[in-house]
């Protein structure tokens, strides 16, 4: 007996399952059909009424299906949970039974045929969940891929290819040319050099500078330490505006020097307030025997607190680091005419804005390779970044597995 | 530095200062750098009060400053009857509730996805994926977007072609200008910002989630009852920080992508306080460019100290 039933059932449950996927090919196939008709434009007249004649066919057989389900809830509870769980798909029942015979006499009302959307999420939830949350999970990353991606592959297929090809992906006609010019290209070498200047020491002087101000900081009886922590906050929150900002570096003398690009830009008090947080969390003990074996405040703060702070401190130099290679803010404010001391972005940005006909004048040889050329610069700028994002990536897994342990 | 030596004579905190006042050496090198490269130029906010210093004319620009005559309100009635500056703020904000309603949302979306994928290699290729442009700057991703969205030769408008559609000049045209700015933002941060909300979902207690599916909860159902308000108080955080900097619509951004073609609807106040300071044709306006960074800047004081008190009244969480 019992073998029987669960046989009859099984295959009762076969039956429910065929419809279940027949109903949401139908309800996919619907929102292709229209997204379809949006996207492709060059679609002729006669396959777009066809494929109007499908969805309406569609639409029919999905309504019966919807209304012979209805009428067959019998209990006034099994009604009731429908209601409850079911609300967008009675809503689309409704609205579809007025809008699409309106969509049939008129085309201004054709949008109306949208809202099988709205049938969407009761046709899914018959599926297993998990199942169906990995396939929508994985359709959403690898469209995001795509979009994160695919400006990349661009950048490498143009930089690549010959000259006056439109290319989008994969590169044709591959010629290097562009590439060789831009290697050769000793300006922008210098930029480079400039670039690995202004990061290594604005980084050196910042770290430098943040962990020593840190270090009072961190100290519970350190004098006036409140006074101290208000004066860098308020750094924080107001600015004397560009013009301000301008006129100062202009009276030091530092407009059009390297270092302009390098000093305003030493303290970042949001990196002052991590490394003192990461300093008072170093037990006191430490200090007090260290200073018992008369070890002074610098002794203390080289031989305990930093090397007890290098994951912090790397981190901080890390990340100044890289604000330090992509600013652009500064070489905008400060420099005004001395292209010499431009670092890469600055660089790339002063090229991208020149008139391809000046350069013809000089060099005409360049001026079918113009847009090959553009995005070689760009690809040799991505590079350096690409050789430290392997690093870059494990310490992010390393940072959000932490905040595990946190909490 | 002379306030502490006065407060040292005082001997309040002597204790304190015999102990541990050579420490005050170690301020020396912030203390510089912050009076010089913040403090001096907020001094220069007097600017916005007086009448464009005369550079030319005096021996340093403190000196020019100072000998300028006191306008009052001047420059903030001449700036604010100015089109210009209304439409520049306007910019400002649209560009940003636009970066903030659209973008805001996605990251926390894409952390739950993420961390509940199984699929190890899409998962994977997608974190490698969506970090890298967050270290690029943004004359680099100005440069990709430009050259991918030109309309003669771009990767988009290729696809446009091949689908049918005419041609669109993205980043030219006043009509698109925005959506460029929100997509080229999102494009950059979008996967920066996830990790925040990562590291808060693993943070969670597992057990509720699978407690919840013993239960009989879906997996939407578990995201909107466990996974959603356990992050909660993170998503409002952040949000509230990230009104607090709604002024600043993306200076670098804007600039790089700036043209004279879109200044209806892409020209902000940042942009337009800099134009006022380094290209405007006779004599640089570095007044009224002040009086314009000053109200910037007085309004996102505002809204970031009351951003903050909220967060510390509300979640115990501030930024200092």
């Amino acid at each position: 007996m019992g073998k029987q039933t669960k046989y009859k059932k099984s295959k009762q449950e076969k039956l429910q399952k065929l419809l279940n996927t027949i109903l949401l090919l139908m309800v996919i196939c619907s929102l292709g059909i229209i997204m379809w008709e949006v996207i492709y434009a060059k679609l002729d007249s006669e396959i777009i009424d066809a494929l109007d004649k499908t969805y309406i066919v569609m639409w029919a057989i999905l309504t019966i299906e919807h209304i012979i389900r209805l009428v067959r809830l019998k209990s006034r509870n099994a009604l009731k949970d429908y209601l409850k769980f079911n609300k967008s798909e009675l809503a689309y029942l409704v609205l579809s039974i007025i809008l699409i015979p309106l969509g049939i006499i008129s085309v201004a009302f054709r949008f109306g045929r949208w809202i099988i959307i709205l049938k969407m999420p009761s046709v899914i939830k018959r599926f297993n969940d998990e199942k169906t949350f990995q396939v929508i999970a994985d359709i959403i990353a690898i469209v995001l891929i795509l979009f994160f991606l695919i400006p990349f592959l661009n950048v490498i297929a143009v930089s690549l290819s010959g000259a006056g090809e439109i290319v989008n992906i994969i590169p044709k006609n591959i010629d290097l040319y562009a590439l060789k010019y831009v290697i050769h290209d000793q300006t922008f070498l210098r930029s480079f050099i400039n670039s690995i200047f202004i990061t290594v020491v604005g980084t050196a002087i910042s770290i430098i500078t943040l962990t020593m101000a840190a270090y009072p900081l961190s100290k519970p009886d350190m004098p006036l330490r409140k006074t101290v922590m208000i004066f860098f906050i308020i750094m924080m929150l107001f600015s004397g505006g560009m013009a301000a900002h301008i006129l100062v570096v202009n009276a030091l003398g530092l407009t059009d020097t390297i270092w302009a690009l390098i000093f305003p830009s030493v303290i970042n008090v949001y990196y002052l307030l991590l490394i003192k947080g990461f300093f008072e969390s170093i037990p006191i003990e430490l200090e007090e025997s260290a200073k018992l074996d008369g070890a002074n405040n610098f002794v203390v703060l080289w031989k305990i607190f930093i090397p007890m702070s290098a994951p912090m401190i790397a981190t901080v130099a890390f990340f100044t680091a890289i604000s330090y290679w992509n600013n652009i803010n500064n070489s905008i404010l400060y420099i005004t005419t001395n292209q010499k001391i431009y670092p890469v972005p600055m660089y790339i940005k002063n090229f991208l804005g020149r008139n391809p006909m000046d350069v013809a004048q000089q060099m005409p040889e360049l001026l079918p390779y113009w847009d090959n050329i553009k995005m070689s610069y760009i690809l040799l700028s991505i590079i350096p970044i690409a050789c430290a994002y392997p690093f870059i990536f494990k310490y992010l897994r390393n940072d959000i597995s932490a905040g595990a342990v946190k909490g | 530095m002379k306030t502490n030596g006065r407060y040292r004579e005082k001997g309040t905190f002597f204790e304190q200062l015999k102990k541990n006042g050579n420490l005050f050496m170690f301020y020396i090198p912030a203390f510089t750098f912050a009076v010089i490269f913040s403090y001096i130029p907020m001094f220069g906010l007097i600017m916005a009060f007086k009448e464009n210093p005369n550079l030319f004319g005096s021996k340093s620009a403190f000196e020019g400053i100072l000998n300028a005559d006191w306008v009052g309100l001047d420059n903030f009635r001449k700036i604010f009857s100015q089109e210009q500056v209304i439409n520049a703020l306007r910019n400002t904000l649209i560009i940003s509730l636009l970066k903030i309603v659209i973008i805001f949302p996605i990251p926390i979306f894409l952390a739950i996805i993420i961390n509940e994928m199984r699929h190890k290699v899409v998962k994977k290729t997608l974190e490698i994926t969506m970090y890298l442009p967050y270290f690029l700057s943004w004359a680099t991703i100005g440069g990709i977007f430009i050259a991918i969205l030109n309309k003669d030769t771009g990767l988009v408008n290729n696809f446009l072609e091949w689908l049918g559609h005419e041609r669109v000049p993205f980043v030219t045209s006043n009509s698109t200008f925005r959506s460029v700015l929100v997509t080229t933002a999102a494009w950059k941060d979008v996967g920066w910002s996830t990790i925040t909300y990562m590291a808060a979902i693993t943070a969670l207690d597992r057990n509720q989630i699978e407690a919840a599916k013993i239960d009989g909860a879906s997996k939407f159902q578990q995201i909107k009852y466990v996974t959603l308000p356990g992050i909660m108080p993170v998503i409002v955080v952040m949000l509230i920080l990230r009104i607090g900097y709604i002024m600043n619509a993306g200076f670098e951004q804007v600039y790089v992508l700036y043209s004279p073609f879109i200044k209806e609807t892409g020209d902000i106040l940042d942009t337009y306080t800099y134009r006022l300071v380094r290209e405007s044709s006779l004599i640089p306006q570095y007044a009224l460019s002040t009086a314009v960074g000053l109200f910037n800047s007085v309004v996102a004081f505002i809204l970031v100290t009351m951003g903050n008190f909220f967060s510390k009244k509300f979640l115990n969480k501030s930024i200092w």
